[in-house]
């Protein structure tokens, strides 16, 4: 749930160019916005132009020393958009810290600059095709002599405030006043720092220009990117390097440059030094501290020169001064939700005990309240936290996310059984206009998903120009209709009162009665739990068995568990309602290695499977099945079903129940895994070798998988590594078009031509 | 004047919709039913009756109406039958998360079921079906993909129809995105004589000079 403040994603939006703060004339563009190539880049210079030119009062005005609009960051972004401005008649200057297209200059010489997508042209002013860099760079500095840009370089924004809506923008040279600001600093442009003592010293550098003019000397690379093994295989050619690393392993590198590594570390030409920090480069020597497996060994290493090229640093107190917040940062405070949001339930509480709930604190009948405080203690607790959530308390958003929804679920339980402070009340209460709240339930949770998958629909499939995601995102929206609204609240009911399934069945009241078992039409045990007892009709046993049995495991041989990504409704919300924050969904091997949970739920749900099934039979075992029933019900199918995904979707991407509780995905990934490993499985995803490592294929993945370490090596990937539910996001996302399903294409390191012959 | 077809059809469409919701299910779908025909059963111990709610006997009645067994005490069959649309209403089938596990507490109307949600529901059903469709084939074309899912949303099998007959055009500056793609860059090119890798564009290898045969022509040399 946002607050006013955007949050800034990184390597993100590539269909949402420009990120503009609400209200305030800042425009955030380029590498900073999210996009990761420089031709999106281009576009979005050009394209927030032609945005501000149709803005009132973009052009001209009374005061001469106020500009139209600064530009901040002379990248493609910047420099595009400064050319657009002088195009549209603006009164512009571009502000550029250091130098112009200055992550560019700082790549490797030589180093080769693709202009992908080729089947998008470049917008605006600013050249871009394949070239080397200084190519580029070279056309890039004749363009900005032709136009005589407005550009001062070396000259770093130190200061920036809005007032009177002019922004006031401090410099070490001067001061300027502009009516909007265009931010388009990147955020690769500062290297990232070690933080150790020596790293100062002249001899240990940030950036590796020309790896060639070192020769026979001893040289010290750490880093575990792509940059570092480049530089590490190239220098080692004339010179013996020693390659630090803090990490157990060399995951996120292209196939080729592992290929290279490898190599050379054979020839002896790299001494690679995994689980190894820096701790200090001294006049001769640098000093490592090396884990080896539980104990810590010290190194000193000679070296002449050292290159540290562990990636860059988003220059986060300059955007945080302009008003900008990180996305995923936590602020705020735990304690003060916590207590605003027991007060709103103690509204309520209050509030109950005119509608027959039984509000009782330590002997006090606080019933004999008058509704309305219960109603103004509500409403004081839900004020505060909407207060404190505009003001950038997270927290607060986690407390408003989680009382709505622990009403939605805890009151639908019914009968009495409502959870605090709902009890007795909550059911009848929420039962508006004739009908039950668990009828309203089911609609509130098909408009979600409509209303919220038009939107994913239009994201991914519409704007896209993606045929599979239009269909994916129809597929989920229309088994929701049928099977999860149309069928189990009207079409059954049809069914038995104008006896379409004959007039037996229909007058069978074990058939005719139980209308919730429509839902096992498409829900499988044991995500639909109780398929296989409550005394169930023969015909759904029947049909239970086959699906879960027969129908899952074809389904899972052919397309792997898309079964999550099309089908199911719990998956459908999180697509849907939760896509808008798929990026937040934790990455990385730990988040992944929770994943064991849903194991636990599928024994459990098995586990009292069987004794549900066998207590007619050994009544010694009726007790225990009936409290595993009452434990399955409240655990697996209020909270972690319900009440906790749903809260956490503004905080963990979605995708949270069925990825960590679901027993019916652990199922079919197990079935999955098998097919994989007996090769029987037609499910992959295969990668050519065009992968920039933008990452938008792993930021966008909602069960957290690190798709850009397949793509960066070229590996299939499949379920026997992963938990992939095959929703093609992934591939839909990546502006390189790298990733694909489908068969393995070969990919060759001979050229084509020898390919052809 | 003459309407356009687009606008007769969805008249037409219209009617249709407001026909249904009138004189409701087709003919296909509804049991014709004779008050005085219900075939009559036993009760069974342990059922109430529907009208005044007293324990039945095995000496009392059970009527199928329309496939529903209604319990009568044997007094009160010709109260059931002269007011049955009240005291049926009570043994239709209820909502399937209103499952007679979860029996709603007492005072919760039970509702019932209502066309109109139902015929609500199968207009957006068919609307997402006619949008997707109408949205596949307008990206095929190459035409906007949003306004036609659309078209296809709201008047859905015309909608699609609508973009059937519509010709392609050739789509420009939208970035590809199918399912099947393959690898298109060039392999880079290893030098014959130190095994350096060069862009396959190099004429000289950028380790040791020696004369490359470029693969692919460079970009910049097109220009």
């Amino acid at each position: 749930m946002p607050g006013k403040q955007p949050q800034l994603s990184f390597g993100a939006k590539i269909k949402q160019p420009i990120v503009a703060v609400l209200n305030s004339g800042l425009f955030i563009i380029g590498d900073l916005a999210g996009a990761p190539v420089i031709k999106y880049a281009m576009a979005q210079g050009y394209e927030v132009i032609e945005h501000i030119a149709t803005l009132p009062g973009a052009i001209g005005g009374s005061d001469p020393e106020v500009y139209d609009v600064v530009v901040i960051g002379a990248g493609a972004a910047g420099l595009n958009a400064a050319l657009q401005a002088k195009e549209r008649g603006m009164r512009y200057l571009v502000l550029e810290k250091e130098q112009i297209a200055n992550t560019i200059e700082n790549f490797p010489e030589g180093k080769w600059v693709y202009a992908e997508p080729d089947s998008q042209p470049p917008k605006g002013k600013l050249w871009l095709d394949g070239a080397s860099k200084e190519d580029l760079t070279w056309r890039w500095h004749q363009i900005i002599q032709e136009n005589q840009l407005n550009l001062h370089t070396m000259e770093g924004v130190t200061a920036c405030e809005k007032k009177d809506s002019i922004f006031n923008i401090k410099t070490p040279r001067g001061d300027y006043r502009s009516k909007r600001i265009v931010l388009a600093t990147g955020q690769r442009g500062n290297p990232r720092k070690l933080e150790v003592r020596g790293e100062e010293r002249e001899r240990v550098y940030h950036r590796l220009y020309s790896p060639r003019k070192y020769k026979n000397e001893n040289i010290i690379v750490v880093g575990g990117g792509n940059s570092a093994i480049e530089a590490a295989i190239t220098l080692s050619e004339q010179n013996r390097v020693f390659l630090s690393y803090r990490g157990s392993e060399f995951s996120r590198i292209f196939k080729d440059n592992e290929r290279k590594l490898h190599e050379q570390i054979a020839a002896g030409k790299i001494e690679p030094l995994l689980n190894s920090n820096v701790v200090e480069f001294g006049e001769q020597e640098a000093t490592l501290k090396i884990n080896r497996g539980g104990s810590e060994e010290t190194r000193r290493i000679p070296y002449n020169h050292a290159f540290v090229l562990i990636g860059a640093d988003v220059p986060r107190q300059f955007l945080k001064a302009l008003g900008l917040k990180m996305e995923n940062e936590w602020e705020g405070s735990l304690w003060r939700s916590l207590v605003l949001t027991l007060v709103g339930f103690l509204g309520l509480w209050i509030f109950g005990g005119r509608f027959g709930g039984h509000a009782a604190l330590g002997g006090l009948d606080l019933s004999i309240l008058p509704s309305w405080i219960g109603i103004l203690v509500w409403a004081a607790g839900l004020t505060g936290l909407v207060r404190f959530g505009l003001k950038g308390d997270r927290f607060a958003w986690l407390g408003l996310s989680f009382f709505v929804w622990y009403t939605v679920y805890g009151v639908k339980i019914g009968k009495g059984e409502e959870f605090w402070p709902y009890r007795d009340w909550g059911y009848k209460f929420l039962s508006f206009f004739n009908r039950p709240w668990s009828f309203w339930y089911t609609v509130l949770y098909t408009t979600l998903m409509t209303v919220f998958g038009l939107q994913a629909l239009k994201r991914w499939g519409l704007d896209r120009k993606d045929k599979f995601q239009i269909w994916r995102y129809v597929s989920l929206l229309s088994f929701q209709w049928i099977f999860f609204f149309l069928v189990p609240e009207f079409l059954f009911q049809y069914a038995v009162k104008y006896q379409w399934v004959g007039e037996k069945l229909a007058s069978d009241p074990v058939f005719a009665q139980q209308a919730w078992r429509s839902y096992g039409l498409i829900y499988a045990w044991p995500l639909f739990f109780y398929t296989f007892f409550y005394n169930p009709h023969q015909i759904w046993v029947v049909w239970g068995v086959l699906l879960t049995f027969v129908i899952i495991p074809v389904l899972v041989l052919f397309h792997g568990k898309r079964y999550c990504s099309w089908i199911c409704g719990c998956g459908g919300l999180a697509e849907t309602f939760g896509d808008r924050w798929r990026h937040l969904a934790p990455k990385g091997k730990r988040s992944i290695k929770w994943e064991w949970m849903n194991l636990v739920v599928l024994i459990f749900a098995a586990v009292v499977t069987v004794l549900v099934l066998a207590k007619d039979t050994y009544a010694s075992i009726a007790d225990p099945a009936d409290l595993g029933i009452r434990l399955y019900r409240l655990i697996a199918d209020i909270w972690l079903v319900g009440i906790l995904p749903v809260t956490l979707y503004p905080f963990l991407g979605g995708k949270v129940w069925c990825r960590y509780w679901c027993p019916l995905a652990k199922l079919m990934h197990l079935q999955s895994r098998l097919f994989t490993k007996l090769k029987w499985s037609k499910f992959k995803i295969v990668a050519n070798d065009k992968c920039i490592g933008c990452n938008e294929c792993s930021r966008n993945c909602q069960v957290g998988i690190d798709v850009m370490n397949f793509a960066l090596k070229q590996d299939v990937l499949d379920n026997q590594q992963t938990s992939c539910i095959g929703c093609g996001i992934c591939v839909s996302a990546c502006p390189m078009d790298v990733l694909s399903f489908g068969p393995l294409v070969q990919i060759s390191s001979q050229p084509l031509s020898r390919q052809a012959a | 004047m003459s309407a356009s077809p687009k606008a007769l059809l969805t008249l037409v469409v219209a009617l249709g919709f407001l026909a249904v919701w009138f004189w409701g299910p087709p003919v296909w779908a509804q049991k014709t039913e004779t008050p005085c025909e219900y075939p009559v059963v036993s009760a069974k111990i342990g059922e109430h009756c529907t009208v005044c709610g007293v324990a039945l006997t095995e000496e009392d009645v059970a009527l199928i109406v329309r496939g529903r067994r209604v319990p009568l005490n044997k007094e009160m069959v010709d109260t059931f039958l002269n007011d049955q649309e009240k005291y049926f209403s009570e043994k239709q089938p209820k909502g399937a998360l209103f499952q007679e596990e979860l029996q709603a507490p007492a005072g919760v109307a039970q509702g019932g079921i209502s066309r109109g949600w139902f015929l609500f529901g199968l207009y957006v059903l068919a609307g997402l079906i006619g949008g997707g469709l109408s949205a596949y084939n307008a990206v095929s074309k190459g035409l906007r993909s949003i306004p036609y899912f659309f078209i296809g949303f709201f008047i859905n099998v015309l909608g699609y129809l609508y973009v059937l007959t519509r010709p392609s055009q050739a789509a420009e500056g939208t970035i590809p995105a199918g399912l099947v793609k393959v690898p298109t860059t060039q392999a880079p090119s290893a030098c014959p004589a130190c095994g350096n890798t060069n862009h396959p564009s190099a004429r000289l290898c950028a380790a040791c000079g020696v004369t490359l045969r470029p693969t692919r022509q460079s970009e910049v040399a097109r220009i």
